[in-house]
């Protein structure tokens, strides 16, 4: 049963509350702040005008669910509250009516300013509104429900109960129930059946019937009931507890079909006489000649009840209730009958312009969504993402619909204050963001407070390449000025050289902190550890040599890359940071809204993000006008692996690789890309691949190629015709890319051409590095110059270059993306084979050209040049 | 013809005499309601309610208006103003030398209390109320007396919040060249007394005192540059209180035209004390 409902000002005051059993300030605190101030609302929350409380999701908290509604244009808001466990399908209902009669009754001293005093006796109406829907409610609950058996006894066992007061409920109606809601509720029901159920042995529910009537009335159907009470007493007594089976059966029948005929019915008399043989005939007791004067008295006394001196208000309430809830729905009728009629939105769209300059106008959502349309489209344009957007309008419109606009006020004006209300309310921070205050109360806590000192841990995430280790020196830089004590934690185990990076902002910050004063030590334990504990080692480490802040930098990862993500709840768990912070590009765009919903979840429950670091400001600029296409790539290279002539047509010759030519040159054509790397073999004659240069050896057979500066390594070389040496026609880019690539480099965009495995002795498979990491090419660099950080390979052979370079690209730290039709093996197996192990082992993306170009449109407009 | 319109105007018909008549009726009483009531009464003495979410600003307000019982109250969303009388004893001090029955006494009771939400992101509204006031007379920065255990998260909250708007009243002063604005005194109210963690108002004060330094310390080590021989000169805008002083105390804001005062009281619990808060109203009105 409902706990409490409460009927309460966005000033906070409550203007009038029912508790049944009282709850804590809190849940309703919580849902303010939640939904109303905070939003957190889940998206689609109803936005139109007036929604009933259905439209609203429920929201939660600690074992109570809240439904709730609101009143834009009087600000009041209607909650109720209940156990989660309980399952009212009414509470809507319910909530939506109290909502339509308190507006109506007590609308015009809502209005009123100055005051927050509304003089209400709304009880009575409440109980009533209770009363109807929970009687409603029951109704339909044993009547949809087909075991008659288990339901039936369900309502009697609570009538029962309800007969006397103490004993604890089954759940469906609370013990604080009034007292008149029981007799109305089951008065049929319970008058019968109370004698052998309830705990109390000697007095019938009987009993409790005329200890009601007594007080009860004066007029002549007291009297009625009066005579009527006795012989249903006597009856109650003579059907003692062993017919209650036939009691039982019987007793809710008649309840259901004196319900179905309708609630206040005078003529209801008449099926329940009907039905009574039909019960009699059930019943094989003796008794059951009894029955029909007892179901006719029994009810004649939930009539006369209603009619009573207590109840005759109720009547008359019911009556009043009624009116102001039809009267209600006819309103909302006519208005939406009048905007379909000709003349009547003739009217209506002369008074909305007239309204529209002179104010007073109330908004609609027609009245909206052209305006909200352009919102959206402009913050798209300035590089908003999408998501954020909508969002936003949407809580701007909800702010909006059914508010009234101020004198000679427009609606574009009164939507641009919402905008900008809207605006700071996400941004302003709910709590305080003084770091140095925080972490003094954590690190130095005040001598009166029982805390315990500790260092104060902050974390960083991010995805690859966004600036961690560069904002964590610069926050450590930010400390030491403030003469903290700081321990920098190499938590990023996995990415080769990201500890020595660290290593060296580390040193050149003690160097800093020489004459800034401050301290900074670096903690690592080299690469490989787990680094959830490396960090919790951390923390332990420094609040033992009394360190007051520990900066951790974790590995970067990729937002969707689960198996990464998935470690990070472990970590939170056992660095427990007190603030962990994500890094994120300016330059991501659109892509930053996933980001940090995914690295917000995957610290898991009870944990989320506590603030973003925005990087690369300076490279933005203001976006206007900017097509979607460019910013998508930004920071995305198109690789073109070996895509020679002697690997398609030449010495390599493959069937199979002229069919990704169309593909690579769509790629070309209709996208924009910042960088193009084209990568080509080109082997000096007598290359350690060719089989000419292993006598005896057969060509596609393998040799034992000895690692140049160690001899025991041994690296397996399959041996290749002659290919790929330079100056020749097979070295060449084929003919449609090598024209593509002269038309674009240096004008559209830079391309740069890496000429790999020059090295006699050792082979190079991937455009970065040989096969045994002597030496390194410039894409690397090349990259990093152009902050690249996702690569689109494509080209030949997948199993060998493809292959070697999409993996020494993952351990650079890339988001590598293979194209699986704009690149092709020598067979399907050798592809699939390379394909499967790529995206498994090494979590490269593969996906095909359609679902390429799905993901990112080619942008409208003159596509060639 | 014009002329005949010109001959109809300026011969003594009975019409024209009649609507001129009128018209020189009118205009007076039409002058008056238009003028002087709009710019004279309308604005009541307003008194403004702040403080941290969850301190009793709502609670105070609906005491206040109603006299004997504070309502139940969740957290504010939108401030309210509501217009309150002083209680039955006390006079306005500017209403000091009237005599009793002074029929002008009822209207000098009268004052407008503001409530603000707490919640850190509707700060604003208490702030926009602070920087363009309307007839303001008085601030009551409510304090949860229980919560400001040294230590305790909500002190520092609340000294984050008090040090903000204090930081605006002396900005305020310190900005306007020429006149000066009118004063606005500050009254810190340490609610919830009935409580038995509550501090005495006079540790609050102290507590409050403590706690803002530290804000002020925090709040001034902002980037600074790292070169070496750098001399910080200027950048004071935002100290609060007194430059170059190691202490906060409140009595430092006089120099600024804010005084501040603090004392205890509770809204709800039994018996609501108020009366110091009585005290300090009828003395700003």
């Amino acid at each position: 049963m409902l706990d409490t409902f409460e009927i309460l000002t966005t000033s906070g005051v409550v203007l009038w509350s029912k508790t049944y059993s009282p709850i804590s300030p809190a849940i309703i605190n919580s849902l303010i702040t939640n939904v109303f101030i905070e939003e957190r609302t889940l998206p689609g929350a109803g936005v139109a005008d007036d929604i009933s409380a259905a439209n609203n999701p429920p929201y939660k908290y600690d074992q109570h669910t809240l439904k709730w509604t609101t009143v834009k244009e009087l600000n009041i808001i209607f909650v109720a509250v209940y156990r989660s466990l309980l399952h009212l399908s009414w509470i809507d209902k319910l909530v939506d009516n109290i909502k339509t009669i308190f507006v109506d009754l007590y609308g015009d001293q809502l209005r009123k300013p100055h005051t927050t005093v509304v003089e209400c006796h709304f009880d009575d109406y409440f109980d009533q509104q209770v009363r109807e829907l929970e009687k409603t409610a029951l109704n339909q609950d044993t009547r949809t429900a087909e075991s008659t058996a288990f339901i039936e006894q369900a309502p009697i066992s609570i009538s029962g109960d309800l007969g006397d007061e103490p004993p604890p409920l089954p759940g469906l109606l609370s013990r604080g129930q009034s007292k008149n809601n029981y007799r109305d509720l089951t008065s049929n029901d319970s008058t019968p059946i109370a004698t052998p159920d309830t705990s109390r042995p000697s007095t019938p529910g009987g009993h409790l019937l005329t200890g009601k009537s007594g007080p009860g009335g004066k007029g002549s159907r007291r009297a009625r009931k009066a005579a009527n009470t006795p012989t249903y007493q006597s009856s109650g007594d003579e059907t003692s507890a062993k017919k209650t089976r036939a009691a039982r059966s019987a007793a809710p029948k008649k309840g259901r079909k004196w319900d179905a005929d309708g609630l206040a019915d005078e003529d209801s008399d008449t099926p329940l006489d009907y039905s009574a043989p039909a019960n009699g005939a059930n019943s094989t007791d003796g008794i059951s000649s009894d029955r029909p004067g007892a179901v006719e008295e029994v009810d004649q006394a939930t009539w006369g009840s209603k009619t009573g001196k207590g109840q005759f208000v109720l009547k008359d309430l019911d009556d009043q209730v009624h009116s102001i809830l039809a009267s209600a729905d006819v309103k909302k009728e006519s208005s939406a009958e009048s905007s379909k009629g000709l003349v009547g939105s003739g009217f209506s769209a002369i008074g909305g312009l007239f309204r529209n300059v002179v104010g007073g106008k109330t908004l609609t959502k027609a009245d909206l969504d052209k305006a909200m349309k352009g919102m959206e489209d402009h913050l798209l344009r300035k590089n908003v993402a999408r998501e954020a957007a909508i969002r936003l309008c949407e809580g701007v419109e909800r702010e909006l619909i059914g508010v009234k606009t101020g004198n000679f006020e427009s609606v574009q004006a009164k939507i641009q204050t919402a905008m900008e209300s809207s605006l700071r309310k996400i941004l302003t921070p709910t709590s305080s963001l003084d770091l140095l205050r925080e972490i003094d109360a954590v690190a130095s806590p005040s001598a009166l407070s029982m805390q315990k000192r500790r260092p104060y841990v902050i974390s960083i995430v991010g995805v690859n390449g966004v600036g961690k280790s560069t904002n964590l020196s610069k926050i450590c830089f930010f400390l030491l000025q403030n003469k903290y004590k700081v321990l920098v934690v190499a938590c990023d185990t996995f990415r080769s050289g990201a500890v020595e990076q660290l290593a060296v902002h580390v040193r050149n910050l003690k160097e800093l902190s020489a004459r800034e004063g401050g301290e900074v030590e670096l903690y690592q334990k080299g690469y490989g550890k787990d680094a959830a504990n490396v960090a919790k080692d951390s923390v332990a480490f420094a609040a033992s040599e009394g360190f007051d802040v520990v900066l951790i930098d974790t590995a970067g990862r990729r937002h969707n890359d689960t198996r990464l993500m998935s470690s990070l709840e472990k970590f939170a768990k056992f660095a427990n940071p007190d603030k962990i912070l994500m890094v994120g590009e300016a330059l991501v765009g659109t892509d930053s809204v996933a980001q940090a919903r995914n690295f917000n979840t995957s610290f898991g429950a009870g944990r989320s993000l506590d603030g973003f670091i925005i990087s690369k400001c300076d490279t933005v600029g203001d976006m206007v006008g900017t097509l979607f296409s460019h910013k998508l790539h930004k920071n995305t290279a198109l690789v073109l692996i070996d895509i020679q002539n002697d690997f398609i047509s030449g010495s390599l010759n493959n069937s199979r690789a002229p069919a990704i030519l169309p593909n690579v040159y769509s790629l070309l054509d209709t996208q924009e890309w910042p960088l193009i790397i084209a990568s080509q073999d080109w082997h000096p004659e007598g290359h350690v691949s060719f089989a000419s240069a292993h006598p005896g050896v057969a060509q596609f057979e393998t040799v034992q190629n000895p690692f140049a500066d160690s001899s025991n390594f041994v690296e397996t070389q399959t041996v290749y015709p002659d290919h790929c040496v330079p100056e020749t026609w097979g070295s060449q880019l084929e003919d449609g890319i090598k024209s593509r690539l002269h038309n674009l480099e240096g004008y559209r965009t830079s391309v740069q051409y890496i000429k790999k495995a020059q090295n006699h002795s050792i082979d190079s498979y991937s455009a970065f590095g040989d096969n045994q990491y002597r030496r390194f090419t410039t894409l690397d660099s090349e990259l990093r110059i152009h902050s690249i950080d996702k690569l689109i390979i494509t080209g030949l052979v997948t199993s060998a270059c493809v292959r070697g370079t999409a993996i020494d690209g993952t351990k650079l730290g890339y988001n590598v993306t293979i194209i699986s039709d704009a690149t092709e093996g020598t067979s399907q197996e050798s592809k699939d084979a390379a394909l499967k192990e790529l995206s498994q082992v090494w979590g490269v993306y593969v996906m095909n050209m359609t679902e390429w170009q799905a993901e990112n449109p080619v942008p409208k407009g003159p596509s060639g040049w | 013809m014009a002329s005949s319109w010109v001959d109809a105007l300026l011969s003594p018909s009975p019409l024209v005499l009649g609507i001129t008549v009128i018209i020189a009726l009118l205009i007076p009483i039409f002058l008056h309601s238009f003028v002087f009531r709009a710019s004279g009464l309308t604005t009541l003495p307003s008194i403004l309610l702040i403080g941290p979410s969850g301190s009793g600003k709502t609670s105070l307000l609906t005491l206040f208006e109603r006299g004997t019982q504070a309502a139940q109250t969740h957290t504010s969303q939108a401030p309210i103003a509501v217009e309150c009388d002083l209680p039955v004893g006390k006079t306005a001090s500017s209403a000091r030398y009237r005599s009793e029955h002074d029929p002008a006494n009822l209207t000098t009771k009268k004052f407008l209390l503001i409530d603000t939400p707490g919640h850190g992101k509707l700060r604003h509204h208490a702030l926009d109320n602070l920087t363009n006031p309307q007839n303001l007379r008085g601030i009551i920065f409510l304090v949860d007396a229980a919560t400001l255990s040294a230590g305790d998260e909500g002190l520092r909250q609340t000294a984050d919040y008090l040090h903000d708007i204090l930081l605006i009243l002396q900005k305020r002063m310190e900005s306007s060249s020429g006149k000066k604005p009118k004063e606005i005194p500050l009254l810190v109210a340490a609610n919830k007394m009935d409580l038995f963690t509550a501090l005495p108002a006079a540790l609050v004060k102290s507590s409050l005192e403590a706690e803002i330094t530290k804000v002020r310390t925090s709040r001034s080590k902002g980037l600074l540059d790292s070169g070496i021989g750098m001399e910080e000169d200027g950048e004071k805008d935002d100290w609060l209180g007194e430059v170059g002083s190691k202490d906060f105390k409140f009595a430092q804001m006089e120099e600024f035209d804010v005084l501040v005062e603090v004392s205890g009281g509770n809204v709800a619990g039994g018996e609501p004390v108020t009366e110091k808060w009585w005290r300090w109203i009828s003395e700003r009105l």
